[in-house]
């Protein structure tokens, strides 16, 4: 059976490659192109070293790279498994027919190896062979080599086939697929935390320990078997059999932990996904409904803030609020030398220090959100083309809202380290007033781009943006920052800096020269009539950010009221090469 | 019933070089119930999509109410609603939130739109459900909540692509009623179907499309006349005119081997 499963997929491969354009076998060839430039980079360090690398610090390398091998299979390789098990389309078709369910198991299976898992067998089997040629390695070690890198991926691959196959006996069956993007954040949290644990355990950074050829890692870690083996071969040592056979049987046992929930994780699980639990909803105690008939503006917000809040996956656009405030924050005062009170009562530096990180952090994000709203549309776009509202609603409507969530959100953080760092009244009223008068321009921006470059992909819908466009974003975002910084780092310069800004562009010519002579004379009026300077500033800033607004604003209305084309990824058996666009016309 | 609704003329689809509408005309009158019937691929959607403004024709006006779609594309849809074959509605909205939405969207006052809302519900049975998010509907909610959402606003002409799929017969014999009642009461409904009999009972008067072009158009009386028929179903006339009678010629034929297969 095994043999026809086969195959059949074998096919599927194929006819997939030849139904391919022309312009993805161009983007196959650029990708091969630079992992290939990048594997020969690799390779070609690994190959200039190779003589002077000590045994230990060889150790840890090897150590560390099988770490990554199964973290990166556990991380990239989570939803992939999910798919492969629970949204595959053909599995209903291969469910009713007369196959074991073990026998398509072991095909997807074997289709999930074809993906992450080989590709961190080859990326690091040719460094590492480079390395063996390069250090006159014996024989034994490719052969080892080869054993001990395959069987990582395959820890790793079983590793992430066994926490999808556990995870999916306790999820509601209505949110697995948002369950599962918290899963990938999480194993993400795991994999980060993994890499961490060499420097938690010993007190040292990572280099530092492989440098001094101290053991990245103790020695019954797994991972470290593998390593030993690996030294052990290199020199021709028979002793490298036993950490290899240990290395191996793991790798058996975690491929049998794996099948043995098969029947219960894979095919239950799937029927669970696709027909429900079976379980009849407690029906909550009827209550007496809002009367929610609002503004088609307000409506159409109103509406989007549901999807939000209801859709875990939403929210993972604020993820990287996380990497970029929180953890930095919480190492920051976790490292033990800062203490609070040594940063309290800075107001002059920590105020417009923050105003700055803050303003970039919301370069990052207003655009994106902004441009999600109008993908956000997806499938059910046709409702609101079908509906009596104008472009300049729909973008009205989709702009309050993209702009008013990462507003709170980062006012809330904002105040908590203005609160933390003891700034005055005036520095938390003035930071926000500014701040929510900048961001609707950097929203509306996004709003047009969403116009643009709309993509919808029905299970992921992080993915709103066609790749060029999102670099556009970013890009138009600090463009329009770096514009309206100009009033604003008036009002946040001292007038006192007056004469060395004069100074300085005395020194310069050409460009900078006549912005910092602009600026010495406005700091210098500043100095004399603070308030009207500040005022002036206030108001140029206010007229910038909503003429932006109010351009993008008009020219996403007149995009919407023409036709927006969403393009659709419709997904197959995990691939997702082919798009459907969505026909154009009015929004 | 003299008043029109809906105007084509010449309305015309192309794809690339395969033209998918050919140049077509016609008429629904104000309170008339039509049915647009047509096989697999006849260009029956491309139409109604080009009706409702979700298609941009390649050629050929509609008129809505005398407002053409696609020069006063905002006047045009206050006039109708429309309900797609597939009703991908906002899955994480609960049916009550979705009413809510296209009532706040056409200014329904409060009053009306809970007494009006709350009498659709309980047609299609979705009362003790409305207050479920929409993603964990079956397809026969769903379809039942499109309509709801497309009858809320008291449309003038209501588009309805397939609009019995997926529906169990209580609801479809209860819509069957509600599009006969609205229609008394002057709202002009564009239908497509497959089933044949909904057409010959429900509707007023019948347009067969084939191969993107209109190959009847009339009562049910009429479209007999046209075929020479004094009696006889849509089902018959349609196969007729569509080229059904080959198929059904081979299926008889295929029957015939099997039958002598099974004696030998």
């Amino acid at each position: 059976m095994m043999k026809h499963l086969i195959k059949n997929q074998q096919r599927i491969f194929v006819n997939t490659l030849r139904s391919q354009e022309l312009k993805n076998y161009f983007a196959y060839l650029v990708i091969f192109a630079v992992l290939g430039a990048l594997l020969f980079l690799f390779s070609q360090t690994i190959w200039n070293i190779a003589g002077s690398v000590t045994e230990p610090v060889l150790a840890g390398i090897f150590s560390y790279s099988l770490l990554m091998i199964i973290g990166m299979v556990i991380l990239i390789g989570m939803p992939q498994v999910f798919k492969q098990l629970y949204s595959a389309t053909d599995l209903e078709f291969l469910f009713t027919m007369p196959i074991k369910t073990k026998h398509i198991f072991l095909m997807k299976y074997l289709q999930s190896f074809i993906g992450t898992p080989l590709f961190a067998f080859f990326f690091f089997l040719i460094p590492f062979a480079a390395y063996g040629v390069a250090s006159n390695a014996n024989i034994l070690y490719y052969f080892v080599l080869i054993l001990v890198l395959f069987a990582a991926s395959t820890i790793g691959l079983s590793i992430a086939y066994l926490l999808n196959l556990i995870v999916i006996q306790f999820v509601p069956a209505s949110r697995a697929n948002e369950f599962m993007t918290a899963m990938s954040f999480l194993s993400g949290l795991l994999v980060y935390l993994l890499f961490m644990l060499p420097q938690i355990s010993s007190g040292r950074s990572f280099t530092e320990s492989l440098m001094a050829g101290l053991p990245i890692l103790p020695d019954w870690v797994p991972v470290s078997w593998g390593s030993n083996a690996l030294i052990d071969a290199t020199n021709g040592s028979l002793s490298f059999f036993l950490p290899l056979i240990l290395f191996l049987l793991l790798t058996i046992v975690s491929i049998l932990l794996t099948t043995t929930l098969v029947e219960k994780g894979f095919r239950t699980g799937w029927i669970r996904l696709s027909e429900g639990s079976g379980k009849k909803k407690k029906r909550k105690p009827k209550k007496e409904r809002a009367q929610g008939v609002s503004h088609p503006v307000i409506a159409i917000g109103k509406k989007e803030w549901f999807s939000i809040k209801r859709d875990m996956r939403e929210w993972m656009a604020f993820l990287p609020l996380a990497f970029l405030i929180v953890f930095p924050v919480i190492g920051f005062f976790m490292g033990g030398d800062v203490r609070l009170s040594d940063l309290h009562g800075f107001n002059d530096i920590s105020w417009p220090i923050a105003q700055g990180f803050f303003l970039f952090i919301y370069a990052l994000f207003n655009g994106q959100i902004a441009a999600a709203a109008i993908s956000r549309e997806g499938l059910s776009a046709w409702i609101l083309r079908t509906l009596p509202l104008a472009g300049r609603d729909i973008a009205l409507g989709k702009l309050w809202i993209s702009w008013l969530l990462p507003f709170i959100i980062l006012t809330i953080l904002e105040c908590i380290v203005g609160v933390f760092l003891g700034w005055t009244w005036w520095q938390f009223i003035f930071g926000i007033v500014v701040k929510a008068g900048i961001t609707i321009g950097i929203s509306s921006i996004g709003i047009w781009i969403g116009t643009i470059g709309a993509k919808f992909n029905p299970s992921n819908p992080q993915q709103r943006l066609t790749f060029g466009t999102s670099m556009f974003l970013l890009l138009l975002a600090y463009v329009y920052l770096a514009v309206l910084s100009i009033p604003y780092a008036l009002m946040l310069v001292s007038g006192e800096a007056a004469p060395l800004v004069v100074e300085m562009g005395n020194d310069s010519s050409g460009f900078f020269g006549f912005v910092f002579n602009v600026f010495g004379v406005l700091l210098t009026w500043k100095a004399s009539h603070p308030i009207v300077v500040i005022s002036l500033g206030l108001l140029l800033m206010f007229i910038l950010s909503f003429g932006i607004a109010w351009l993008f604003l008009s020219v996403s209305a007149k995009r919407i009221n023409r036709g927006v084309t969403i393009d659709i990824v419709s997904e197959t058996s995990g691939k997702s090469v082919f798009k459907r666009k969505s026909g154009g016309s009015l929004y | 019933m003299s008043k029109q609704s809906v105007k084509i003329l010449g309305l015309e689809k192309k794809y690339g070089q395969q033209t998918a509408v050919k140049q077509i005309n016609f008429e629904v009158k104000k309170g008339e119930l039509f049915g647009f019937l047509g096989p697999n691929g006849a260009g029956k959607t491309t139409t109604i999509k080009m009706m409702t403004g979700l298609l941009e024709p390649t050629g050929g006006t509609v008129e809505i109410d005398g407002y053409d779609i696609w020069k006063d594309p905002l006047e045009a849809k206050k006039k109708i609603a429309y309900v797609p074959d597939q009703p991908n509605l906002y899955p994480k909205l609960t049916g009550w939130e979705y009413l809510e939405f296209v009532a706040s969207v056409f200014q329904i006052p409060s009053d009306h739109f809970k007494e009006r809302g709350n009498k659709l519900l309980s047609i299609f049975g979705l009362t003790d459900r409305a207050d479920e998010l929409i993603e964990g509907y079956s397809h026969g909610m769903k379809q039942k909540i499109a309509i709801c959402g497309a009858l809320v606003h008291d449309p003038d002409i209501l588009f309805l692509d397939e609009p019995t799929v997926g529906l169990d017969p209580k609801s479809a014999r209860n819509l069957k009623n509600l599009l006969r009642e609205e229609c008394d009461n002057g709202m002009t409904v564009f239908l497509t179907t497959h089933i044949l009999e909904i057409a010959e009972q429900m509707c007023d008067r019948i347009g067969i499309i084939s191969d993107g072009n209109i190959i009847a158009l009339g009562t049910m009386d009429e479209l007999r006349e046209k075929d020479g028929r004094t009696e006889g179903s849509l089902e018959d006339i349609f196969l007729e005119l569509t080229g059904g009678d080959d198929q059904e010629a081979v299926i008889q034929e295929m029957a015939k081997e099997d039958q002598s297969g099974d004696s030998l």
